[in-house]
């Protein structure tokens, strides 16, 4: 919904999609959405994807040098801005635009203050598809995982859950959508739970990972793998 | 129904920004219900002839329609935008402006703000080299319609704009410092053909013709062909 706005409103040209993956699985970071997808979805939306690979659990020193050597890199090849999703976390917001500052790059946010249950409702009515893959568990139960975003989810969200997900409370993969050329195909795997207990230390780089922060410790998560469909499977 | 992205229509000069504003608008989404052209209250139409853009609507399949803007232009565009929204139920307006005209406001801008329709404007402030081979790389067939002196001679009148004029505005640019995309006039297009057109627009007879500065292309007869 981001690189959507950016593109409607002009102002920037986008050189490049920047994720942060985890090395280990190949998968990206709090999703858990495996990378083949990843890099079918930025090929069928036509932009460059630049991967982050990060350690398992980054601790927020390891997070912040892997993030600035990265925009240090895209930075010398002439890239000035780097645009967020983040929709009203104010502190979020500062350490961004603090740590681009550092490095003499802006911080945008074309979403910032938009109500989101108007995003989402723009999101639906768009035509993009999204699937949740990762829930958190003090929020939404394991029903909710490999639902698509549409009507019927949205009026099955608890009061207590944003419309976006904003204090992570659900991830998505959007697979389709007016800025995709194609759909992305996959098919629904296993759900998993995974807990992560967590120094404080590593809940601020979950934190950086924009991820929840209200409560740092005993963060259950509900995942529901997405398995890519193989290229010449597709075409059989 | 689908509420913001149906109630969309676009600004309509026929020249390339337009266009690359409609399918860059039409790839975000946007369902775009009709074109719109604001006119002067004394149409000369130079650079963009209404009886080319009937051409132009007519291979898109979409409605056109042009609203007169009633000097002084703040009130006017006012009053034009909040027609659309009141009696026509549009929400969205795109335009292929891409940057302010000599430090003077963006009027539709402005005035949408104010009149409360949202504004989708693909183009602004991009990088206009990355723009021109945008055009170029997506086929669109692009002509030189217009053009002022000093930086042109009536040599590129009914010129494509395609890799080797490109190549040309860019020298022209560097040298003068006129706007790569001519978004101060130095040069309008016309359009006739590009992705999203059914068929391909042939210009079959024309003259060049100056005024002041201006060399501009009296078209006299066009024509259709399949493509």
């Amino acid at each position: 919904m981001c690189l959507h706005k950016v593109l409607t409103l002009g102002e920037h040209s986008v050189s490049c999609l920047l994720t942060s993956v985890n090395e280990k699985y190949r998968r990206i970071s709090m999703h858990g959405v495996r990378v083949e997808l990843l890099d079918q979805q930025a090929a069928s939306i036509g932009i460059p994807l630049v991967k982050m690979l990060m350690p398992e659990m980054p601790d927020m020193k390891t997070y912040e040098t892997i993030m600035k050597e990265t925009l240090v890199r895209l930075k010398n090849r002439g890239m000035e801005v780097s645009v967020f999703g983040d929709i009203f976390l104010e502190d979020l917001r500062n350490y961004r635009e603090n740590k681009l500052a550092e490095i003499n790059m802006k911080a945008v946010f074309p979403l910032w203050k938009i109500p989101t249950s108007q995003l989402i409702r723009q999101f639906v009515d768009f035509g993009f598809k999204a699937v949740i893959v990762c829930v958190n568990d003090r929020f939404l139960d394991k029903s909710f995982v490999g639902r698509v975003i549409d009507d019927s989810f949205l009026k099955d969200l608890p009061d207590n859950v944003d419309s976006c997900g904003e204090y992570g409370e659900f991830h998505s993969f959007v697979y389709d959508g007016p800025i995709f050329k194609k759909p992305i195909e996959f098919q629904v795997g296993e759900i998993v739970h995974r807990r992560y207990s967590l120094t404080q230390q590593d809940s601020s780089s979950q934190y950086a990972c924009n991820s929840v922060n209200s409560s740092p410790f005993d963060n259950g998560f509900w995942y529901r793998d997405l398995i890519p469909i193989a290229e010449s499977r597709r075409i059989v | 129904m689908n509420q913001l992205s149906g109630n969309a229509v676009a600004l309509w000069t026929g020249g390339k920004d337009s266009c690359l504003a409609l399918y860059e608008a039409r790839r975000l989404g946007y369902q775009i219900k009709g074109l719109i052209t604001f006119t002067p209250s004394d149409p000369q139409f130079l650079a963009h002839p209404l009886h080319v853009m009937k051409y132009q609507t007519e291979v898109l399949q979409i409605s056109h329609d042009t609203i007169e803007i009633i000097q002084p232009f703040n009130e006017g565009y006012k009053s034009a935008l909040r027609f659309l929204k009141e009696q026509c139920g549009v929400s969205v307006v795109i335009t292929g402006d891409i940057d302010e005209i000599r430090a003077h406001p963006n009027w539709v801008k402005e005035c949408a703000a104010f009149v409360g329709i949202e504004v989708v404007t693909p183009l602004w402030k991009r990088n206009r080299k990355e723009l021109l081979e945008k055009l170029i790389a997506n086929k669109f067939k692009i002509i030189f319609s217009c053009v002022k002196r000093p930086w042109f001679s009536d040599s590129w009148l009914g010129c494509d704009l395609d890799t080797k004029a490109a190549e040309r505005l860019y020298e022209i640019s560097e040298e003068t410092g006129m706007d790569l995309c001519g978004e101060n006039g130095e040069y309008h297009t016309t359009v006739l053909d590009c992705p999203l057109f059914k068929r391909t627009i042939v210009l079959n007879d024309f003259s060049k013709e100056t005024k002041d500065s201006m060399i501009y292309l009296k078209v006299k007869k066009l024509s259709l062909v399949n493509k």
